[in-house]
């Protein structure tokens, strides 16, 4: 099967005050037919800038891009074949619902009657077929963001383009416009490239993401790898709400029997830690809030305080103090009898926890699952 | 609540008296262009009158060259509008979405040109006119009133473009359609509240212009309608009637003009978003 959508070393590049910046720095990756493919960043990491490269709305400075390995760098946007989504919406104002989504047919040349019935088809697609005469200003956020969708699948293009088609709507439709988007991928044979700084949508939406750090792609995996084996500490509490604990801990304990020490807690390690640690005298653990339990005091770890607790509703995010001060979240069922200011007995769920490199922040082992090769 | 009252009424009142300021000319001339010649100037002058003729104005049509002055009129205006309008649109859509040397330098050498009171422009357009022979045409004219009038309008169209979001212009491509033809079919829609102040600020512009028709227009054939009506002040005598009566058409257009677009005007600050 061919690739959808190849980045072949794509680099672009802007000069500010005399300075060259790479707003993306040689990105190279496989897009499959089909694929809910998503970058997810902080803004300023270039997402939105490969996603308009893909468009063919920025120009690439160099490497290729390949639509069905045909090289597309130097192809005009408008020849590109490809439907677009924007962040702000930008449906032509003047213009009815009905002459949105019909929009890139009539400049196509198709007649009116055919026309008609693809706009048709859409707007039941997307369930709007009773607005199809009003004017963008007359609807909802959430129906405007409809009538975008539908003007950018309407001519059915292989590739569909989203730049964070949710940032404008608020949360509740959000939610709301997430499984729409999704049961309609599911139903239009289009490959997605979907662009959002929120890592919830990133998470729930895609096959596989980018997560994108200063114009790289610091890891590239399903949503479930990038959860459970981030392959940098940057990635592990960029992925998560609430953000994964991170700890200096120092290396001690005999050969084979690693322990990790610090900020008053104490972990001890097993024998398949010991290869991962070896050399290395301090390195930061990762320790995401739902993997750290409550337990008797004969199983735990370390000890802490209990300082604040948010119901979420089904379960709690407890911020907890060691005994030298630092912060842990943890995030599970908590008896209700627990007050704050108690004293908990805390364990690490050896299933579940990442090591980093203290310099780098390049993940050395990861509990769950083993790290595969890059 | 009595205070607010109180203040309520002062703003009422400044009100009142800048309308009657600005409104008594208005009625005055309405008036006085309908009052027949005999007894324009019999008192009592009284502020109301009830005797209407349209003697005035008959008289203007048929023993003036009021229309020819009209229709001079007409078409350096309408010629003012059509090249500010192609123009200014065309600049102002380059300004807001193109990087190019010396744009600054440009956008401020627009706003220079405002510096000039137009009889300083006049008397050198009119040795490089009589040199070019283009002195008592109608493309004269016009290029002199688009030369006062461009640069404001560029400035008006760069500010409208820059306000049309870029991601319009994009879903257009991303749709299908080349630069131009999302020019005209969705920007232009957007920026058109823009494009009818440019067209009614160079209208009103070309229409009163005096300074640039008296001295480039040297024959009364080709006069426009404020220096047609200074010729009705003659060494002997001011024909006050035939001079209101004029001034009361000429005054015609620009109410309707305003009138008909303020709609466009208003509607406009809204639209694009």
């Amino acid at each position: 099967m061919s690739v959808a959508l190849k980045l072949d070393n794509v680099t672009k590049t802007f000069t500010q005050n005399g300075k060259t910046i790479a707003a993306v720095d040689d990105l190279s990756l496989d897009i499959q037919p089909g694929e809910f493919f998503t970058f997810v960043g902080a803004s300023g990491c270039g997402k939105t800038t490969t996603l308009r490269m893909i468009a063919g709305l920025e120009t690439v400075s160099s490497g290729k891009i390949l639509f069905d390995d045909q090289d597309v760098t130097n192809v005009t946007t408008q020849k590109r074949g490809i439907g677009m989504v924007f962040q702000d919406i930008a449906l032509f104002p003047f213009m009815s619902i009905r002459d949105n989504i019909g929009y890139p047919l009539k400049v196509a040349g198709m007649p009116k009657s055919q026309i008609a019935q693809k706009v048709e088809a859409a707007a039941d697609l997307l369930s709007i077929t009773d607005k199809l005469s009003m004017r963008p200003t007359q609807l909802s956020g959430g129906q405007q963001q409809r009538v975008a969708i539908g003007r950018a699948i309407v001519k059915e293009p292989k590739i569909l383009l989203l730049d964070e088609p949710l940032s404008a709507l608020d949360a509740r439709l959000r939610t709301e416009m997430r499984t729409e988007i999704l049961r309609l991928h599911r139903r239009i044979n289009a490959t997605i490239v979907y662009v959002t700084h929120d890592q919830v949508e990133a998470m729930t939406m895609s096959s596989r993401v980018a997560i994108m750090e200063a114009g790289r792609a610091a890891q590239v995996d399903t949503p479930r790898q990038v959860f459970r084996a981030p392959r940098y500490e940057s990635v592990a509490t960029f992925i998560g709400t609430p953000a994964m604990n991170v700890w200096d801990m120092q290396v001690t304990g005999k050969a084979g029997q690693p322990v990790l020490q610090g900020g008053g807690m104490t972990v001890a390690l097993t024998r398949e830690d010991a290869a991962a640690l070896d050399g290395f005298r301090w390195v930061r653990m990762g320790v995401r809030p739902a993997a750290l339990k409550i337990v008797p005091q004969d199983e735990a770890d370390f000890s802490a305080v209990l300082h604040l607790r948010e119901p979420l509703g089904f379960e709690d995010e407890c911020h907890l103090e060691t005994a030298d001060g630092t912060d842990i979240k943890l995030v599970g069922r908590v008896p209700d009898t627990l007050v704050e200011g108690a004293s908990l007995h805390i364990a690490v769920d050896r299933a579940d926890y990442c090591i980093f490199h203290p310099d780098t922040g390049k993940a050395l082992r990861h509990g769950l699952a083993p790290l595969t090769a890059a | 609540m009595t205070r607010e009252f109180a203040w309520r009424w002062m703003r009422f009142l400044w009100l009142a008296v800048g309308m009657l300021f600005v409104c008594f000319p208005l009625y005055w001339m309405a008036v006085t262009a309908l009052t027949p010649r005999t007894e324009l100037f019999r008192p009592p002058y009284d502020v109301i009158r009830f005797s209407y003729s349209l003697e005035n104005i008959r008289e203007l049509l048929s023993a003036t060259q009021f229309l020819t002055f009209m229709g001079n009129s007409l078409i350096v205006a309408l010629g003012t509008v059509v090249i500010n309008v192609m123009a200014s649109t065309l600049a102002g859509y380059a300004l807001s979405r193109f990087e190019f040397r010396g744009k600054k330098t440009f956008v401020a050498a627009t706003l220079w040109t405002y510096m000039f009171p137009p009889i300083l422009l006049a008397i050198p357009l009119y040795l490089v006119f009589s040199y070019i022979g283009l002195r008592n045409s109608y493309g004269g004219l016009i290029l002199a009133h688009v030369s006062i009038s461009l640069p404001l309008n560029v400035w008006i169209m760069w500010q409208y473009f820059q306000v049309v979001p870029r991601s319009l212009e994009e879903a257009a491509w991303t749709s299908g359609a080349s630069r131009l033809r999302a020019l005209i079919e969705v920007l232009l829609p957007s920026a058109l509240p823009g494009i009818i102040s440019a067209a009614i600020f160079s209208f009103a512009l070309s229409w009163n212009d005096f300074a640039f028709a008296f001295i480039l227009q040297t024959d009364i054939a080709m006069f426009t309608l404020p220096v047609g009506l200074a010729t009705f002040v003659e060494q002997s005598a001011i024909h006050w009637g035939l001079i209101m009566a004029s001034s009361l058409i000429v005054s015609l257009p620009t109410f309707a003009l305003v009138f008909f677009l303020q709609r466009y005007l208003m509607h406009g600050f809204s639209i694009g978003k």
